[in-house]
């Protein structure tokens, strides 16, 4: 099997979708990678795509779907169907929210996607709590390495992948009671918004961080 | 006021377009996406840690985002293209982010972005099917919306369908 992995996000070769990406090939004899952030080079990546039987897209959730860029290409790909029917095809969606159900209008919306493309899904996989995976140290991140690396090995092995993996990476569709409680009080003390303070105050706009430009 | 986003991507509905465009009401602000020079957000936040609510993309989308403040109604036009909605309409809400703030809070239960404006436009969807649309997909579409309701903290007035070759006036009377 050959595998083609299109990297949808919009930051290209310095995103979270690249360490995912790395992640998924940590034990995958080969594939290539291509980068979707570029809506000029996509007729050509169609023509690439042509000598590869799986396919698999990686991209973070923007605004509640993938980016336009990779709807962008979803369209080029669309006036090409004979290029993708019959091949086999998996998504990786990944957010910042720490919760599944953020993704999961997108996730319903990939399958009829391949099945419009004619595509045979082995399935979309939820990363939620993406944000920072670039930057966290790797120990922090050990484990969903390790659950993404057993989805590209079964996918390569083409053999299904497994549930309990997808969900271990999913976590919950919406937090329990308590643990919505624990975060607001995390929140109230200041403590959720560290990661941004820190990025603000970096910039010096820490100030300005309230700031509404368009205001009436 | 009501903005009306139009996110047809090339001449296949011009009557509809044709129609729309005389349109002659003072409280309609009319954007055609595919005649602007719209780019697509970049993921660099500078929105959010930089420029607060300020994209650092300079083209004709800040003549949209600065209107979004102050208007009653978002009216949204798509085709439905590969079962979803235009990749033009896509990529203007992927720059919507600077209406929002990167702290997170609970709402509704769920994880949500703080809002940077104390009210956003409520949102009405018009979809432009094609012969392969199914109910499915508008359910989908609308289940979509509702989503982005709730992260705007606004009302999904409604999404009103026009079935390819089908009467389409009511709709631009209601609009």
């Amino acid at each position: 099997m050959s595998l083609l992995i299109f990297n949808g996000s919009p930051r290209g070769e310095k995103s979270n979708s690249d360490i995912i990406i790395s992640w998924f090939m940590k034990d995958i004899t080969s594939a290539t990678t291509v980068y979707l952030k570029k809506v000029k080079q996509h007729e050509s990546i169609i023509e690439e795509a042509k000598s590869f039987d799986q396919l698999l897209f990686v991209f973070p959730l923007y605004v509640d779907g993938m980016p336009a860029q990779v709807k962008h290409f979803f369209e080029r790909m669309n006036q090409h169907k004979e290029v993708f029917k019959g091949k086999e095809v998996s998504f990786i969606i990944h957010s910042g929210f720490s919760e599944a159900i953020h993704s999961k209008n997108l996730e319903k919306y990939l399958y009829r996607f391949a099945d419009i493309m004619e595509m045979k899904i082995y399935g979309v996989f939820v990363i939620p709590g993406s944000e920072g995976f670039r930057i966290m140290p790797p120990r922090m991140t050990a484990k969903k390495a390790k659950q993404v690396a057993a989805i590209g090995r079964d996918y390569q092995r083409n053999i299904p992948f497994q549930k309990e993996v997808k969900a271990a990476l999913e976590g919950p569709l919406v937090h329990s009671k308590s643990q919505a409680a624990y975060f607001k009080i995390i929140q109230k003390l200041g403590l959720s918004n560290l990661y941004w303070d820190q990025q603000l105050k970096k910039n010096k706009a820490f100030d300005k961080r309230f700031d509404a430009p368009y205001s009436e | 006021m009501n903005l009306i986003i139009n996110g047809i991507t090339n001449s296949s509905f011009s009557e509809f377009e044709t129609q729309l465009e005389k349109m002659d009401r003072k409280d309609l602000v009319y954007f055609k996406l595919r005649d602007l020079q719209i780019n697509y957000c970049q993921g660099c936040w500078d929105c959010w840690v930089k420029t607060p609510g300020i994209c650092a993309i300079k083209d004709d989308y800040e003549q949209i985002l600065s209107r979004i403040p102050s208007a009653d109604q978002l009216t949204i036009i798509t085709p439905i293209l590969a079962g979803y909605e235009s990749s033009l309409i896509k990529k203007f809400k992927d720059r919507l982010i600077p209406m929002i703030h990167p702290y997170i809070e609970i709402y509704k239960g769920e994880q949500h972005h703080r809002q940077r404006y104390g009210k956003t436009p409520d949102i009405k969807v018009i979809v432009l099917e094609d012969e392969d649309t199914t109910d499915e997909d508008i359910a989908t579409l609308t289940e979509l919306y509702e989503r982005t309701s709730l992260n705007l903290r606004n009302k999904l007035i409604e999404v009103v369908r026009i079935k390819k070759g089908a009467e389409f006036e009511h709709v631009l009377t209601d609009i």
